[in-house]
């Protein structure tokens, strides 16, 4: 594949044609915020903390470094004035939802936006719990494309319009297509999934599933979601032998 | 069912023949059957003509046709009588004795339902006379007033599909591609970008299937030109798109179209059965050996299914959203296929200029936009309707000669034009040349062609406040900008008009309108700050008025002004029957007195009193 020139806050590299700037970056050691990227899913761009200033010839705009992809020679601008402008401006309207979440503390601290909100909490205007619950959410999508891009369950999705969106599992319900791997869970860059393991029961207290956990055949430690490992048994047919150990006594039990 | 046309010169008998069939009925009534003049209960005005017509034994003498919209939407039921282009409006069901005694029996006149002209008084018999018609110029409009939208043969009959003949028989895709660009058509659907170019980059994009897409999800409120013409005229939006799928190679096509549009949606449906049965769709096409098919999308409703990614994602069945298309829908579109995606109405300009050539639609219209562009035009006018008008028309032709002005003897304020996401131009703009580069440079679009009269009683901060809600509601809350920032921006509009707004709201406003339009999406959020922005930049006195002085000066934000009781009051009493909130008190012929703790601004006094003893500010 072709080879496209791209400069970078005055730093130039060749990359493969359609390689995103995000990637470019990358490569030249320059560090662009994100929220909603994760390089084992697809990209999303919906965050648009990565807005970045690009430039082909008399065209100019600010495009999500996550997914614009490189095709021909371009010059990008990450910490131009204006995208330190709106990229202010973004971090101000993602603490107006998320006031007490540290990951948006932390960018607002960098980015220099004074932490005492300008805009009024959500919740406050809705005086909802709902609201109040899912705040420290900032609706990244990271565990619903997890959840169907690499798990395959698709347990949970988007729900709602505009500011009433939302991540839900089907109904607001416990549903069987969750398998509580809980990988939603492991990405989530703000914890507000809520997953807990109580030693022989596993919670997720967002998609209200509770399921029981199996113990180590060797060790005893709660290791294994029932749910999980009927995906072993049925969908894998790996033996119960294999799958009732836990990780750690693996290694002894199959020399 | 009809005998398959395989043939251009078996299409071209066929259409002599519908024509002359035509020119044998000496007398027509045309009624219009659009969904306005339904509103207004044509289909009773129909049954009662029918009716008396039988009665008389008249059914060789003349007939009784519907059609689709003829545009004057206000004053329906609308009618023209032939011979002599007669107009009617306000027909009501007991008025077709008259219209068939005096018009049909005698070719006189029925006075009452003739047209009065809102300036002159004077009455006007001749719907071309009307200056709500003459300075229109109906090209693609023109045959939505002539034909029966279900009845393929009247659309035959006026030279229907002879353009889609002449494409398949005398034109290599490239040559149609060409006039298109000749054309300087550009995507009516608010885009405005060349529909040329785009049907060429399709064209040129790699794919064993192409998809053919009309972009019929028309959300914009009071805007209803795409549906009128899906109505009146859905033959010449199919053959826009055979014609489309001929140039570009499109193998599938699809209408994307609103639920909340039944007739459209029932009239599409009749239209493209019809033209499968005579041949026009579907396999083997005029048994040219083209083959070209069209599937009908409903829309469930949502107004960003209009946007490009989003209509696509909702045809494959997924949420209605859209996503980043940095790598064109021409080349990856639907299912990832080479897309072209067309409004209904760069759809229906298409058969006109295969016909006339792209030379001839260049000559109308301003240098960078060509042909004509049909509005919705409503709001604080006298004629309220459809108008199809040649870019470059001014703003004030507009509002005054074609929409009679403003009535009650208001002054005009604002026009907002391009839907809810355009923005509001002042008086000064008024001898602005419409097309799409003067709209963008003052500050507003094009749209889909919205456009809404506003008058002295309009408030500006409550008009953007309107709009900013309404896409708010409708964003469909995918990325931050869009999703928080509308939300935010709403609720400071909600404080400057309840008496809330403080210094510096407006700073505040405006760097968070360039955060939306810059960091959003998709068009929704990147035009969303418009309506705002427009407003800021025209009627900023009337901001700062709400900020400042704590006072609207349309006297609409009902936060802001106060109901008080004048020395004119004599104390007749109604005004205490009619508060709701028990607001007011005053013994029987003393002078009322409003208590202000109590009032809710309904306004309910002020319309009531007879003694003018009521002040509003």
């Amino acid at each position: 594949m072709s080879k496209v020139p791209v400069t970078i806050d005055g730093k130039t590299i060749e990359v493969p044609y359609d390689t995103t700037v995000l990637d470019a970056a990358k490569k030249l050691g320059i560090h662009i915020p994100t929220l909603c990227h994760n390089e084992n899913v697809k990209p999303y761009g919906v965050c648009r903390i990565c807005l970045v200033e690009m430039h082909q010839g008399k065209r100019e705009k600010l495009v999500p470094a996550c997914v614009f992809p490189l095709r021909k020679e371009t010059e990008i601008l990450t910490n131009s004035e204006k995208v330190q402008r709106v990229r202010r401006w973004i971090i101000q309207l993602m603490l107006a939802r998320s006031p007490e979440e540290q990951v948006i503390l932390d960018l607002a601290e960098k980015y220099g936006v004074e932490t005492h909100a300008r805009f009024a909490p959500h919740w406050k205007e809705e005086s909802g719990e709902r609201y109040r619950d899912e705040s420290s959410c900032i609706l990244c999508g990271q565990c619903v494309r997890v959840c169907e891009e690499i798990v395959g369950a698709s347990a949970i999705a988007f729900e709602g319009r505009g500011s009433k969106r939302r991540v839900v599992s089907p109904f607001n319900a416990e549903n069987d297509m969750c398998v509580a791997c809980g990988a939603c869970a492991f990405v989530c860059p703000t914890n507000c999934i809520g997953f807990v393991d109580h030693g022989a029961t596993r919670e997720l207290k967002r998609w209200r599933k509770k399921t029981k956990m199996i113990a180590c055949k060797t060790c005893g430690d709660y290791f294994l979601p029932e749910s999980l490992a009927k995906v072993y048994a049925e969908k894998m047919n790996i033996s119960e032998d294999v799958y009732s150990v836990c990780p750690d006594c693996r290694a002894s039990v199959f020399k | 069912m009809a005998e398959k046309l395989t043939s251009r010169q078996m299409l071209l008998d066929l259409a002599e023949e519908l024509a002359g069939k035509r020119k044998q009925v000496k007398q027509t009534i045309t009624l219009c059957a659009g969904t306005g003049c339904r509103a207004s209960s044509c289909m009773d005005v129909h049954q009662a003509l029918v009716e008396g017509v039988k009665k008389r034994s008249w059914g060789d003498k003349v007939e009784i046709r519907t059609s689709g919209c003829h545009g004057l939407c206000e004053l329906g039921p609308l009618m023209v009588v032939q011979p002599g282009n007669v107009f009617y409006k306000g027909v009501k069901p007991e008025d077709a004795d008259a219209v068939l005694d005096e018009t049909v029996g005698k070719e006189e006149k029925v006075e009452k339902l003739l047209y009065e002209d809102s300036v002159s008084g004077d009455k006007i018999v001749h719907w071309h006379d009307i200056p709500f018609y003459k300075k229109q110029k109906r090209l693609v409009f023109g045959a939505n007033g002539e034909i029966n939208p279900n009845i393929i043969e009247d659309y035959l009959a006026v030279g229907g599909y002879q353009a889609l003949a002449k494409a398949l028989g005398d034109m290599q895709p490239d040559e149609i591609v060409e006039q298109v660009k000749i054309s300087g058509l550009r995507g009516r659907g608010g885009g405005g970008f060349s529909t040329g170019i785009k049907w060429e980059s399709c064209k040129k994009a790699k794919g064993d299937v192409k998809y053919i897409l009309c972009n019929a999800d028309e959300g914009d409120p009071g805007a209803f030109m795409d549906r009128s013409i899906l109505e009146g005229n859905p033959h010449v939006v199919i053959e826009g798109m055979i014609i489309a799928a001929l140039a570009i190679g499109g193998t599938d096509g699809y209408v994307y179209v609103r639920n909340e549009y039944p007739l459209a949606v029932k009239n599409l449906a009749i239209a493209l059965d019809q033209a499968r049965d005579y041949g026009l769709l579907g396999e083997n096409i005029l048994g040219s050996g083209f083959n070209f098919e069209i599937k009908i999308n409903r829309g469930g409703g949502a107004f960003v299914c209009g946007e490009s990614t989003a209509l696509m994602a909702s045809i494959e069945g997924r949420p209605g959203e859209p996503r980043a298309k940095f790598v064109h829908t021409v080349e990856k579109g639907l299912w990832d296929k080479p897309t072209n995606l067309n409004n209904v109405e760069t759809y229906a300009n298409v058969p006109w200029i295969v016909t006339n050539g792209g030379d001839e639609y260049a000559k109308i219209g301003t240098e960078g936009s060509k042909g004509t562009k049909i509005f919705s035009l409503v709001g604080k006018v006298h004629n309220s309707g459809l108008i199809e008008v040649p870019m470059g028309i001014t703003l004030r032709e507009i509002v005054y000669d074609i929409g009679g002005g403003i009535p009650g003897g208001k002054k005009f304020k604002a026009v907002q034009t391009g839907g809810p996401a355009g923005g509001c131009l002042p008086e000064d703009k008024l001898d602005l040349p419409v097309d799409f580069d003067n709209l963008w440079e003052a500050g507003t679009i094009m749209g889909s062609g919205g456009l809404i009269v506003m008058d002295e009683d309009n408030c500006m901060v409550d008009v953007a406040k309107y709009f900013t809600k309404f896409l708010m509601d409708e964003s469909c809350g995918k990325c931050t900008p869009c999703r928080e920032g509308l939300r935010q921006l709403y609720n400071i509009l909600v404080d400057i008009s309840e008496g809330r707004g403080k210094e510096g709201d407006i700073e505040v406003l405006e760097g968070l309108s360039e955060a939306i339009e810059t960091g959003s999406i998709c068009g929704l959020g990147q035009a969303a700050p418009i309506p705002l922005k427009s407003t800021i930049r025209y009627f900023r006195d009337e901001y700062e008025a709400h900020i400042k002085d704590k006072k609207c000066p349309a006297k609409v934000c009902k936060e802001l002004i106060t109901y008080k009781i004048t020395d004119n009051c004599n104390g007749c009493g109604l005004c205490p029957r009619v508060c709701p909130a028990d607001a007011i008190t005053g013994a029987k012929k003393e002078l009322h007195v409003i208590d202000q703790s109590k009032c809710i601004k309904c306004g309910a006094c002020y319309e009531a009193c007879k003694f003018d003893a009521i002040s509003k500010g």
